[in-house]
């Protein structure tokens, strides 16, 4: 296992792996820190590119990302008070008020070592809780992985704010999963197309549904004449980090913050913009002066920026350990896995020791990435929210494309990532959130194959699922998911009962 | 009016599954076979979206403030297909090159600027082409120029 270690960390001596790295911090940061652009956009841009790389080389460069598209945000809501992402909301309650009253140096520089904080607790968190949960999940056999994956699919219906849409977009996905040739070697919903035989092609529909769809809602929403005003942040020079003194008394909101985001990034469904507002209100009510949060405190910014960079380590333990994605960058991120060969579930982590190595070692330096950024970086960075987006939406456009045709040389790929982009316009436009159906389709395989495998060893008793503890568990998990989703039936009935009153 | 599209959509490919499911072979001796899964799952999304279109249905009186989709979105829509309908034939440069001078200008408020329309277009097109070509990546130069 220690050799293991060391051959993955020798992989950090390769030009290439620091390559990786530093573009994947520049990317995440960059997106982040851009209103209108997300992580998630970046890495469905990216994920086509990937396929080019070997394993290690491609997770070097996604996780790299995943630490800049956290941060970068935070830039753009001190400087200029528009959250780059929705983790940043909190940021800007008190860090445009510092940066305001001419503090801007101080607040970009605190939020900048809370980011770092907040990173490396729940990188640290993930190092020591990965290993433990995969050693339980080698308990598991084809009922727990089923279980598994029906608790991963129902739990982050969570993620949109209609169940009953998200758990549709869920079974969307899944139906799409079930095209191609099974178990059984039958050829299934192939509708005619040799394409369509080996199922559906995921990399045209990740980026259509998160990168295509995003050029058509660019347009619908533009204002050619709101441009956005960066004049109020050209004062800005280079950023000051906290004093000792300032750090000391910061640090039980640091440890408390961590705590919270990490725990929250664990959960599924609950990402950096969950975690900000927690740790902010918490910190709020404990705080000997809670006048100051809004007006500029610096407990506040600290609380919110440790708290959505600790959701980092936080979201990628379920993801990397039972294939349960924490929010969307990681039901993505379950994607990247599959183009790459690599299982998903728990036999991703029983199988790939190196690579599991590999993410725990990029999850810390990513920090350092953006920290590198953030430090010599900042000012170009926030200039850049200025970009106008009539040369912004059409680079992503053209990227996109060019990634599509490039992941199958092909042009009838380039259709699929069209039709996708179209429909995840409308899924956007009714509420419809996307994610359930990357993970529904992701998953669906190792949903379907593990419901056969169990069959098959209680020769077609269901109650199966029922006779294990762990699968039990999941069973219960799932039920409380999927009983609040039924709940909102009762909104059903709601104007008729007023009627009736 | 249009989430009830969608829901009867969705309603509509639930049925497609469920019929499909019904077509695939059965396995002798088997309790489970091709059809198993996807009907169960075509059933549950007829479940659903049947949901979805009853609470459409009731409230299709109360107007939802949705703003209307603009001619330009959907001009963006149809220069996306017809990028797809043209790219064998023109090429990746030229289908490119078109599909983003068409996005920047739809954009931009009719003072077209001729830096984001014409050459940041053509630069970004011309620039990954030969960095996909120095890659080894070839991109197509279209049926017609072959």
């Amino acid at each position: 296992m220690e050799a293991s270690f060391i051959d993955s960390l020798l992989v950090f001596t390769q030009p290439m792996a620091i390559m990786m790295l530093m573009f994947g911090g520049l990317v995440g940061t960059l997106f982040s820190a851009i209103p209108g652009l997300t992580g998630t956009l970046a890495l469905a841009l990216l994920l086509p590119f990937t396929y080019a790389f070997p394993a290690d080389m491609a997770f070097i460069l996604i996780i790299g990302m995943l630490g800049g598209t956290v941060y970068g945000g935070s830039l753009t809501a001190i400087s200029i008070n528009i959250p780059g992402s929705p983790s940043s909301v909190c940021t800007t309650f008190d860090g445009y008020p510092m940066f305001k009253r001419g503090d801007g140096d101080k607040a970009i520089g605190l939020a900048t070592f809370s980011s770092l904080v907040g990173g490396m607790f729940s990188a640290i968190l993930l190092v020591i809780a990965a290993p433990q949960l995969s050693q339980l999940a080698l308990k598991f056999g084809p009922p727990e992985y089923f279980t598994l994956c029906l608790f991963g699919l129902t739990a982050v219906v969570t993620l949109g704010g209609d169940h009953v849409k998200a758990m549709i977009s869920g079974l969307f996905g899944l139906l799409l999963g079930t095209m191609g040739i099974d178990l059984f070697g039958t050829t299934r919903y192939n509708f005619g197309s040799t394409l369509l035989t080996i199922g559906v092609p995921l990399i045209p529909v990740v980026v259509g549904l998160f990168a295509i769809s995003m050029v058509f809602k660019s347009v619908q929403e533009n204002d050619a004449n709101n441009e956005i005003d960066i004049s109020a942040a050209k004062n800005f020079k280079r950023l000051k980090f906290p004093s000792w003194k300032e750090i000391k008394e910061l640090t039980p909101v640091y440890l408390r913050s961590s705590i919270i985001g990490s725990f929250i990034g664990f959960l599924p469904g609950a990402g950096g913009n969950v975690a900000a507002f927690v740790s902010y209100n918490v910190e709020k009510k404990l705080s000997k002066n809670p006048e100051e949060f809004g007006k500029g405190s610096m407990a506040g910014l600290a609380a919110s920026e440790t708290a959505n960079n600790a959701t980092v380590g936080g979201s990628l333990i379920p993801t990397i350990t039972l294939g349960i994605p924490g929010d969307q960058f990681t039901a993505i991120m379950l994607g990247a896995f599959i183009i790459h060969g690599l299982p998903v579930g728990p036999l991703l982590f029983r199988e790939n020791q190196d690579l599991m190595y590999i993410i725990f070692i990029t999850t810390f330096l990513t920090n350092l990435t953006f920290l590198f950024y953030g430090y010599f970086g900042a000012k170009h960075i926030i200039k850049l929210a200025s970009l106008r987006k009539s040369i912004l939406v059409p680079l992503i456009a053209l990227f996109a494309l060019t990634g599509v045709y490039a992941s199958e040389n092909s042009s009838v790929v380039i259709g699929v990532g069209v039709v996708f982009g179209i429909l995840a316009y409308f899924f956007n436009r009714y509420d419809i959130p996307a994610a359930p159906a990357i993970l529904g389709l992701t998953l669906c395989t190792l949903l379907e194959n593990s419901l056969v495998q169990s069959l098959m060893m209680s020769s077609g008793d269901y109650l199966i699922f029922f006779k294990r503890p762990f699968s039990i568990f999941f069973i219960v998990l799932s039920a409380i998911f999927i009983f609040t989703s039924f709940v909102d039936i009762k909104s059903l009935l709601t104007p008729k009962m007023k009627e009736n009153n | 009016m249009g989430e009830l599209i969608m829901a009867i959509l969705f309603f509509i490919m639930g049925i497609v599954y469920v019929l499909g499911a019904g077509k695939f072979p059965k396995m002798e001796g088997m309790i489970i076979s091709s059809g198993t899964f996807p009907r169960a799952v075509a059933i549950l999304l007829l479940i659903y979206s049947g949901i979805l279109i009853i609470k459409n249905i009731k409230n299709l009186k109360v107007e939802k403030n949705l703003p209307k989709i603009k001619k330009e979105t959907i001009i963006a829509m149809l220069g996306f297909i017809v990028f797809y309908f043209i790219f064998d034939y023109v090429g990746y440069i030229i289908s490119s090159i078109l599909l983003l001078v068409l996005l920047s200008m739809l954009l931009q408020d009719k003072k077209y600027k001729l830096l984001d329309t014409v050459i940041l277009p053509i630069s970004f097109v011309l620039a990954l082409y030969f960095i996909f070509k120095l890659l080894k990546v070839y991109l197509p130069l279209g049926s017609l120029f072959n």
